[in-house]
């Protein structure tokens, strides 16, 4: 079990996991989270071999200033945690105990520490090493009242057992923030499948940025994912603009509906799925 | 192409079958997919001719709700088509125990049917018993573009124009009652009349999923009041024996473009305009347009019970 929680609303204390299926979704999570942290001058921790202008999300951003003035931290993978070439989860433990040492001594109220490790998982015993790893900077990052982790994992990498290892040990899964949110309504972008997930109410009043966020979708894609499980209410406009939106796309295009709540679901059969071409239920 | 819609007036039940035979028999010869709604004791009559050849279907379980039987016949006539079969329906409504409007509406179908499956090659008989009330008897006489007498079809003189039928079943709606808890709508943000209804119905036990559709449907309602009407838009609440009212009014003169009057006919695709006010129809139990000079009203009805 887990709990969701988007980029802005993670808090010091999660020691959060980003399994991520392709740049554009890693950089929309850890982009903004750095963006975020400095913004307000957190200290944040990368362990990582990429210059500061290459990091995920913040492509081309240069962010020598922040480096400058102590505010980011890049560490290469081969200082921070490899002993002859593997992984060893102590110096990755000893790496990031010191850095949260010197942070606190240099007073910050806020420290962000991220790593992407799907690479450990590769070697022999990786994936147990990084589940020692994993486990230890759970202990140590729950209780902290300044410390914030992402753990980033590249699914594609990772074995469906792996993934459920990594799995349990994250309580928190961290995902994009909303493309919109109010108090009626919220948009956020999936990757796994793609696509968008609504919760609250979709009426008339907020079909602007229902279209605004359909259209922010890679057009490439075959279909596209939309999870209803939090949505309260779907009006037939929506559903008159996700039959446009198929229709723009092309004979290819389908909007496919997960996990649709009873309420909506019996809607949508009184209406009659073939009246409504290019949106499919998908039976999960 | 096209449906054949034809009358069986019948009086004994020797001529009853003397139509019903014939019809089913020709489908039964041109391998169409045939179905037979009648009640208990002509299914049983069918039955020892036909067998299992045919489907049966207990009247009370096929018409249960004007929209969707149109919808459900004429989905089920395009499906067979895709497949190169045609569909013949055999149907007869038990009419003891409707109240009058619920006729009416029932007969409106018997003429609308004549438009929404027109492009169909389905072929419908609908018998109707000597002894059924006059405006039952009349009703069937306008609606039917044929008649079968001794056994054929033949035209029926006495046919109208759907349109014009559908017309005459619109009566002048009274005003809505005083006691109408009433509301002005403004912004197409509808959460608040949601919930307004959604508590007024919870005191009549109304919940679960025909509430929500009947939320979905004034959603509709209210929007296209909101975005194409005349303000003020107002919407009533109200009871009347067992179902709720929802009235959504403007003072805009609404010229719907439909010839059969508005959302009567199901849309080709849900892309086309009028997929609205005919899945408002699907939706809701009996759904009234009333549009003039002095505005437009529409109102939606939900029987507390199903």
């Amino acid at each position: 079990m887990y709990v969701r929680r988007s980029v802005r609303d993670l808090l010091p204390g999660d020691h959060a996991w980003l399994p991520f299926c392709c740049p554009d979704e890693q950089g929309h999570v850890i982009g903004s989270w750095i963006a975020q942290g400095l913004r307000i001058r957190d200290k944040v921790v990368y362990v990582t071999d990429a210059e500061h202008w290459e990091l995920p999300g913040l492509y081309g951003h240069d962010l020598s200033p922040a480096v400058r003035a102590g505010l980011l931290t890049l560490l290469p993978v081969g200082e921070a945690c490899l002993t002859g070439g593997m992984f060893d989860p102590e110096k990755m433990l000893q790496t990031v105990a010191d850095e949260i040492a010197k942070a606190e001594e240099q007073e910050f109220r806020g420290i962000r520490i991220t790593a992407e490790t799907s690479w450990a998982l590769d070697q022999p015993f990786g994936d147990t090493r990084l589940m020692v790893c994993e486990r230890e900077l759970a202990e140590r990052v729950g209780p902290s009242v300044s410390v914030t982790a992402i753990c980033q994992t590249d699914v594609r990498r990772c074995s469906p057992a792996q993934f459920d290892l990594l799995a349990e040990q994250h309580e928190v899964r961290v995902v994009p923030d909303p493309d919109f949110d109010d108090p009626v309504l919220s948009i956020t972008r999936t990757y796994r499948p793609p696509g968008l997930r609504l919760c609250g109410e979709l009426d008339a009043a907020r079909h602007t940025h229902f279209v605004e966020a359909l259209n922010s979708l890679p057009s490439q894609e075959e279909a596209i994912h939309l999870d209803l499980s939090e949505l309260d209410f779907l009006s037939l406009s929506a559903l008159r603009t996700m039959v446009e939106y198929t229709r723009r796309r092309g004979s290819r295009g389908a909007v496919v509906l997960h996990r649709v709540p009873p309420e909506v679901r019996s809607t949508l059969e009184v209406v009659g799925m073939h009246r409504l071409p290019g949106i499919r239920l998908d039976e999960d | 192409m096209a449906l054949t819609h034809v009358a069986l007036p019948y009086d004994a039940d020797e001529d009853f079958l003397e139509g019903a035979f014939p019809f089913l028999d020709e489908g039964l010869e041109r391998d169409e997919t045939v179905l037979a709604v009648t009640c208990e004791h002509k299914t049983g009559l069918l039955r020892e001719k036909f067998g299992a050849q045919v489907r049966y279907v207990p009247p009370a379980a096929f018409y249960e709700h004007p929209a969707r039987v149109v919808s459900r016949v004429l989905h089920q006539m395009e499906t067979a088509a895709e497949r190169g079969r045609r569909v013949r329906l055999l149907a007869e409504p038990d009419w003891k125990g409707r109240a009058d409007w619920e006729t009416v509406e029932w007969l409106r179908l018997e003429a609308l049917v004549n438009v929404a499956l027109a492009r169909t090659d389905g072929s419908i008989m609908c018998p109707y018993h000597a002894s059924l009330p006059r405006p039952v008897l009349d009703g069937a006489r306008h609606t039917h573009p044929l008649l079968a007498r001794d056994g054929l079809p033949r035209d029926n003189p006495a046919y109208l124009d759907p349109a014009v039928f559908s017309a005459m079943c619109d009566p002048p709606l009274p005003p809505a009652p005083g006691h109408a808890l009433e509301m002005p709508l403004r912004s197409a943000d509808l959460r608040e009349p949601r919930a307004l209804i959604t508590v007024y119905a919870h005191r009549y036990g109304l919940a679960g999923h025909r509430l929500h559709q009947l939320l979905v449907a004034l959603t509709e309602v209210a929007t296209n009041a909101l975005s194409h009407g005349e303000p003020p838009v107002l919407l009533r609440v109200w009871e009347e024996r067992d179902a709720l009212l929802c009235e959504v009014s403007d003072r805009g003169h609404w010229c719907p473009s439909e010839r059969h009057g508005p959302g009567w006919l199901p849309p080709g695709t849900a892309g086309s305009p009028r997929l609205g006010l005919w899945a408002v129809r699907m939706l809701c139990g009996r759904v009234q347009v009333r549009t003039g000079v002095e505005g437009t009203r529409i109102r939606l009805h939900t029987p507390f019970r199903a």
